[in-house]
């Protein structure tokens, strides 16, 4: 399609070629109807935010924010979280003409043209991978890089007084107020006591 | 036998060098292996092929025996007298050897360990008893 | 739904939950087990996890199991690819009526939900012991919890644990077995009306089987074979008859024929296959006892290798006719069973691997391969007479009842031959030096 496009469009791949990702996308893209634009890529400069690296790469307008998460973090190697078909706790922002950080963005089902257009942002993007972690089938976001599994529990609203913490692999019991260094994409176990009866 | 079991065993022999696939005759199954080196002087050529019955009950039961192209003589213009005469398989004419394990067959055995022990019996050439 | 568990694994459990019982009546025990599904209708206790001091808590006048404890079977199970756990607990002062407490009923449901969040799919069992009565329930996928009927304790004997929660008191027999309830009692009766008894072989130690079990008040068999009746046959097979031959009808068929036209009070099920079908072995999954009746090694193998793995009690039954030259040498019969724990056919060396290979062999081939001198019987049509067959179903038959009700002495390792010239009957042991089983792992010593 991105073919068809330009031979129908002959001035678009000189217009795509001497697009400035500083500045956005120019008029004449804008111009073309919302069928048009699907298809098209266009080049944008793309980070993990709080790594200074830019890499630059296509993007095509159409792609959802959701669908650009995942190609940025693909470019770096990673993996959004949870896994599919969850949805991101990872957050994406984009740089307004003045080059400030802005977002991040909350619709994720929207076309990224669309975001592009509406905050007159630069073809620049920077995706926050977040320190996200699981116990049993729940994922979260850990405030900090060290917590205890008491606060673990809690943060996923489990009774600390009910529930044992453990590493995914592991047999014996987390200490309850003992720091874990936490890392992103860890998983926890929290199991229960079985609690039986005749009264 | 199952399917995967015997294409998971004929490619561990074709692994281990040998030219090995699986035929069908009369509704009995069989190994064959074309150009085994017979590892010894005492014989006119230097390859032989080679084929082997696959019972149905494969693993369980397991293999022995195996037959040899008739072409294979020792030096001396002669057959070698464990190879018996055995009729026309597959359109080719073969001898049959009766060459059997010193212990029972167990699982670990495969193809490609009862390809070994058939090359035993050509290694040892005319000692072969 | 039913639960099969070995002797072995059983006598660990009730040592546990009897100290409930033995001792002081107001402590709960409990005890963690690892479940394997197979099929719809069994679940198999696979192992247990005998707690330690800090893996149950009864200061609380309950029970309560650690989360460690249920952890080290839950990654043990869920490593082995098992189905789900199962939790023994007791009621102290429960003695032929118990059910699941409202605590119990309250806090177990909160725990299933935990363990699918961390082992998806899993399903779970649970049972509650009285002094002498048990409950049962199991947790399937999706599903509320559902009653258990019975559990099944295979070894030397065979027991049958009812799991309704109270002692079922056996309902009054028929009368047709007045005169066999000395030696198989109402509660024994009850038992073998229920079991499902498969019979694999309907040849001339078969189709007596399957009468006799029939006679003793056996309420569900099944019949396996896909052979059809020869001329050969008529001295030995019970109800055939030349026009059986003539029109060359199923073995199976025969024995259902029979079944019908003199109706007891059991259901016969017959299959036209062999046990060496994948899809033919998979319908013995629910099947609580296993008859052979064969005589090719391979079947055999496969039906050896099926109870072993699946805790399944099995008899197996031969007759043989020594010949040497033209004179009668012996005539003997054998029954010999296997349980969980015990030996297997492959240990006693009543299975031939060289035999397997040639049974496996198309026609023209093996005739080659016994020319070499292999195995020269294999293809001979062994002698067979209806009254040796009968030596050897006729035992069986007794030692089936011998399971339910024990009346047999239980020493040695219950492989029983008879022989008819000598006139005698022995125990046999096992004859091979100190080796492993390759399949079943049971150490046997040269006997």
């Amino acid at each position: 399609m991105e073919k068809v496009i330009e031979q129908e469009f002959r001035g678009i791949g000189k217009i795509i070629e001497s697009l400035d990702m500083e500045e956005g996308l120019p008029e004449e893209i804008l111009k073309i109807s919302e069928q048009e634009i699907l298809g098209l890529k266009i080049p944008f400069k793309v980070s993990i935010l709080s790594n200074d690296e830019f890499k630059v790469i296509e993007i095509k307008l159409s792609d959802s924010v959701k669908e650009v998460m995942h190609i940025i973090a693909k470019e770096f190697h990673q993996k959004l979280l949870p896994p599919e078909p969850e949805q991101p706790l990872d957050q994406l922002f984009y740089y307004d003409r003045h080059n400030n950080i802005m977002g991040p963005i909350t619709d994720l089902a929207a076309p990224i043209w669309e975001v592009i257009t509406q905050h007159h942002a630069r073809l620049k993007l920077s995706l926050k991978l977040s320190l996200s972690i699981q116990v049993n089938a729940n994922w979260k976001i850990a405030p900090k890089e060290e917590m205890t599994p008491r606060a673990i529990l809690q943060l996923f609203d489990l009774d600390d007084g009910q529930y044992s913490l453990y590493h995914l692999d592991g047999s014996e019991p987390l200490p309850i107020d003992t720091l874990v260094k936490l890392h992103r994409g860890e998983r926890f176990v929290a199991l229960k006591d079985g609690k039986y009866g005749g009264r | 036998m199952e399917q995967t079991l015997m294409l998971k065993q004929l490619s561990e022999a074709v692994a281990g060098g040998f030219n090995a696939c699986d035929r069908m005759e009369n509704g009995q199954l069989y190994m064959l292996v074309n150009g085994v080196p017979t590892l010894n002087k005492d014989w006119t050529i230097a390859t032989v092929d080679m084929l082997i019955s696959v019972p149905n009950t494969y693993p369980v039961g397991g293999l022995d025996a195996f037959y040899i192209d008739s072409a294979l003589m020792l030096h001396n213009g002669q057959k070698h007298p464990r190879v018996q005469p055995a009729p026309n398989i597959l359109g080719k004419s073969w001898g049959v050897v009766s060459w059997h394990y010193n212990k029972p067959w167990s699982f670990s055995d495969t193809f490609l360990t009862h390809i070994y022990h058939c090359q035993d019996f050509l290694r040892k050439g005319s000692r072969s008893n | 739904m039913i639960i099969r568990t070995s002797e072995i694994i059983w006598t660990q459990i009730d040592q546990i939950l009897n100290r409930s019982f033995n001792q002081n009546r107001t402590l709960e025990w409990g005890i963690i087990g690892v479940v394997e599904k197979l099929g719809d209708e069994v679940f198999l206790i696979r192992e247990i996890f005998l707690p330690t001091q800090k893996d149950l808590d009864q200061s609380e006048g309950g029970l309560i199991f650690s989360s460690p404890y249920i952890r080290r079977a839950q990654l043990w199970a869920q490593r082995q690819g098992k189905s789900g756990l199962v939790f023994f607990h007791t009621h102290p002062l429960a003695n032929d009526q118990v059910s699941f407490s409202w605590f119990d009923d309250t806090q177990e449901p909160l725990l299933i939900k935990n363990l699918r969040e961390i082992w998806p799919g899993s399903e779970h069992i649970s049972i509650v012991v009285g002094k002498n009565a048990y409950k049962g329930r199991v947790y399937l996928q999706g599903e509320r919890a559902q009653d258990l009927m019975k559990l099944y304790v295979i070894g030397r004997t065979i027991k049958v644990i009812s799991l309704f929660g109270n002692r079922v008191q056996p309902p009054m027999p028929s009368h047709i077995f007045d005169r066999a309830k000395e030696v198989t009692s109402a509660g024994a009766l009850q038992i073998l009306k229920d079991m499902k008894i498969a019979i694999i072989g309907a040849g001339g130690t078969g189709c007596l089987m399957v009468e006799l079990l029939r006679r003793a008040g056996c309420g569900n068999l099944l019949l396996i074979d896909d052979d059809i009746v020869e001329d050969t046959n008529l001295n030995r097979l019970l109800f055939a008859s030349s026009t059986d031959v003539e029109e060359k009808n199923k073995k199976v068929s025969v024995a259902l024929r029979a079944n019908d036209q003199c109706v007891l009070e059991n259901k016969l099920e017959i299959i036209d296959g062999n046990v060496t079908n994948p899809s033919v072995l998979h319908k013995l999954s629910g099947i609580d006892l296993l008859i052979g009746c064969i005589d090719k090694d391979y079947p055999r193998y496969v039906l050896n290798d099926f109870a072993v793995k699946y805790f399944m009690p099995y008899v197996d039954l031969g007759s043989e006719i020594g010949i040497a030259g033209e004179k009668l040498q012996s005539l003997d019969a054998r029954v010999t069973y296997v349980y969980p724990g015990g030996p297997c056919l492959n240990c006693r060396g009543l299975i031939d691997h060289e035999r397997i290979r040639l049974e496996g062999l198309q026609l023209q081939e093996r005739r080659r391969h016994i020319g070499l001198g292999y195995c020269q019987d294999i293809d001979i049509k062994q002698p067979a007479v209806m009254e040796l067959n009968m030596r050897a179903a006729s035992f069986a038959a007794l030692f089936i009842r011998h399971l339910v009700q024990p009346f047999l002495d239980q020493g040695g390792e219950m492989d029983f031959r008879e022989s008819i010239t000598s006139m005698t009957i022995k125990k046999v042991g096992l004859k091979s030096p100190k080796m492993e089983c390759a399949v079943c792992g049971y150490k046997y010593n040269f006997v």
